[in-house]
């Protein structure tokens, strides 16, 4: 049933129209409709933890991969390579961390694998290739360890390079 | 200034990870010798709380009891006297992450449930592992998470040995990073003695034909496990 739609409702209330297709992108909307045997167009599946300007960007983000192939499911095969974000996830992941925070959480809860990956490789591309004070500054992280444990650490990766 | 309450609301899920006592921040210190003043600072939504008991010997009038300064956000980015003793006991480093904190630049990170933490650092090259476990004792530890290496050890080396019983029970004895970094060879040997043991009992427990059999089946397998590894890319 190409174009048939379903409607999600955001924690603040507002209700969006989304295409089967593309809603079941999300592997619990998919498993809610399934097990509810949801298809009545008047359905409206509430998102009690999204609120719309996320779920907006969710959607968006869904829409532009609606006829991507799903993800493999095994390890061995997903791409580990953090350097293959196409130039629209870029762009489309060009928020403040707040956001992209959010954005992380709302995949993981609505199970959005490709989504949850892509958010994930961009979290990590800031991390990628920095020293250990410089990711303290991205992310306003407090170094918690006495001088003698971060000389200790120091000294066992030091170990490890050499090996 | 920076308004957490209104930031909060506008990311629910974030929110929630916060949670419920609306604290972002709290720690406590002793200053560094000779002194051996006592302070706490805690952050939460909307204020700042400093905190510090001068320690001395000398009956100095006035010094000898507890202070606390309340700020808002705002009056603490002002607050020379609240910022001096923040130096003075935890640092300098502790002052700027205080400072970026009520401007907005709260650690989210480290409020993220684990498997995504996971996730996140199973992206980054193995290279900057070792940056990464300097970073924090939370960081650290999640760089030294059996799941993160087990994530690591399938992508480097496949599935291929995950239905070897033998290697499993190596992984349970010395883990996913320990076996990440174990050579072939060395892997094998390793391999062979775990299921010596097994042979020995069985000479003993059922027939000497049925063991002799088995001990024949399982050193071809062992030793076969790693070549047709070798074939199969």
């Amino acid at each position: 049933m190409a174009g048939h739609k379903i409607k999600l409702q955001s924690s603040d209330g507002d209700t969006f129209d989304v295409e089967v297709e593309i809603a079941k992108q999300s592997a619990t909307i998919k498993t809610m409709l399934e097990d509810l045997g949801m298809d009545e167009e008047e359905d409206v599946i509430p998102l009690p933890n999204v609120n719309s300007a996320i779920l907006k960007k969710v959607i968006q983000w869904a829409t532009h991969h609606k006829d991507d192939p799903p993800p493999p499911e095994d390890d061995e095969n997903r791409e580990k390579n953090t350097n293959d974000i196409s130039s629209w996830d870029q762009d489309f992941l060009k928020v403040d961390q707040g956001t992209l925070f959010e954005l992380i959480l709302a995949a993981n809860y609505l199970d959005i694998k490709g989504l949850l990956d892509v958010t994930c490789k961009t979290v990590a591309n800031m991390i990628k290739g920095k020293t250990p004070e410089e990711i303290r500054r991205t992310f306003n992280i407090k170094n918690d360890f006495t001088p003698q444990e971060e000389e200790q650490i120091k000294k066992e990766n030091e170990w490890c390079e050499e090996k | 200034m920076f308004d957490t309450d209104k930031y909060l609301k506008e990311h629910p899920l974030l929110s929630k990870l916060v949670g419920e006592n609306k604290i972002l921040f709290e720690c406590s210190a002793i200053a560094p010798s000779p002194s051996k003043d006592y302070g706490r600072i805690e952050i939460n939504f909307d204020q700042v709380i400093v905190q510090w008991w001068k320690i001395t010997l000398r009956n100095i009038e006035g010094s000898i009891y507890p202070s606390e300064i309340r700020n808002s956000y705002k009056d603490f980015s002002d607050d020379e006297i609240a910022q001096r003793e923040i130096i003075r006991i935890f640092g300098k480093k502790t002052l700027d992450y205080c400072l970026n904190l009520i401007n907005g630049n709260i650690d989210w990170f480290k409020y993220l449930p684990l498997n995504i933490q996971i996730n996140i650092f199973s992206f980054v090259n193995i290279n900057d592992i070792p940056n990464l476990s300097q970073v924090s004792k939370l960081f650290r530890s999640i760089s030294r998470h059996n799941e993160l290496w087990k994530i690591l050890y399938i992508r480097q080396h496949g599935y291929r040995l995950l239905n070897n019983h033998f290697f499993m029970h190596l992984v349970q004895i010395h883990g996913w990073r320990r076996l990440f970094f174990t050579n072939r060879l060395k892997l094998q040997m390793e391999l062979r003695r775990q299921a010596l043991p097994i042979i020995y009992h069985q000479q003993y427990s059922t027939d000497f034909d049925n063991a002799q059999q088995y001990t024949k089946q399982f050193k071809t397998t062992s030793s076969t496990i790693l070549t047709e590894q070798e074939e199969e890319r």
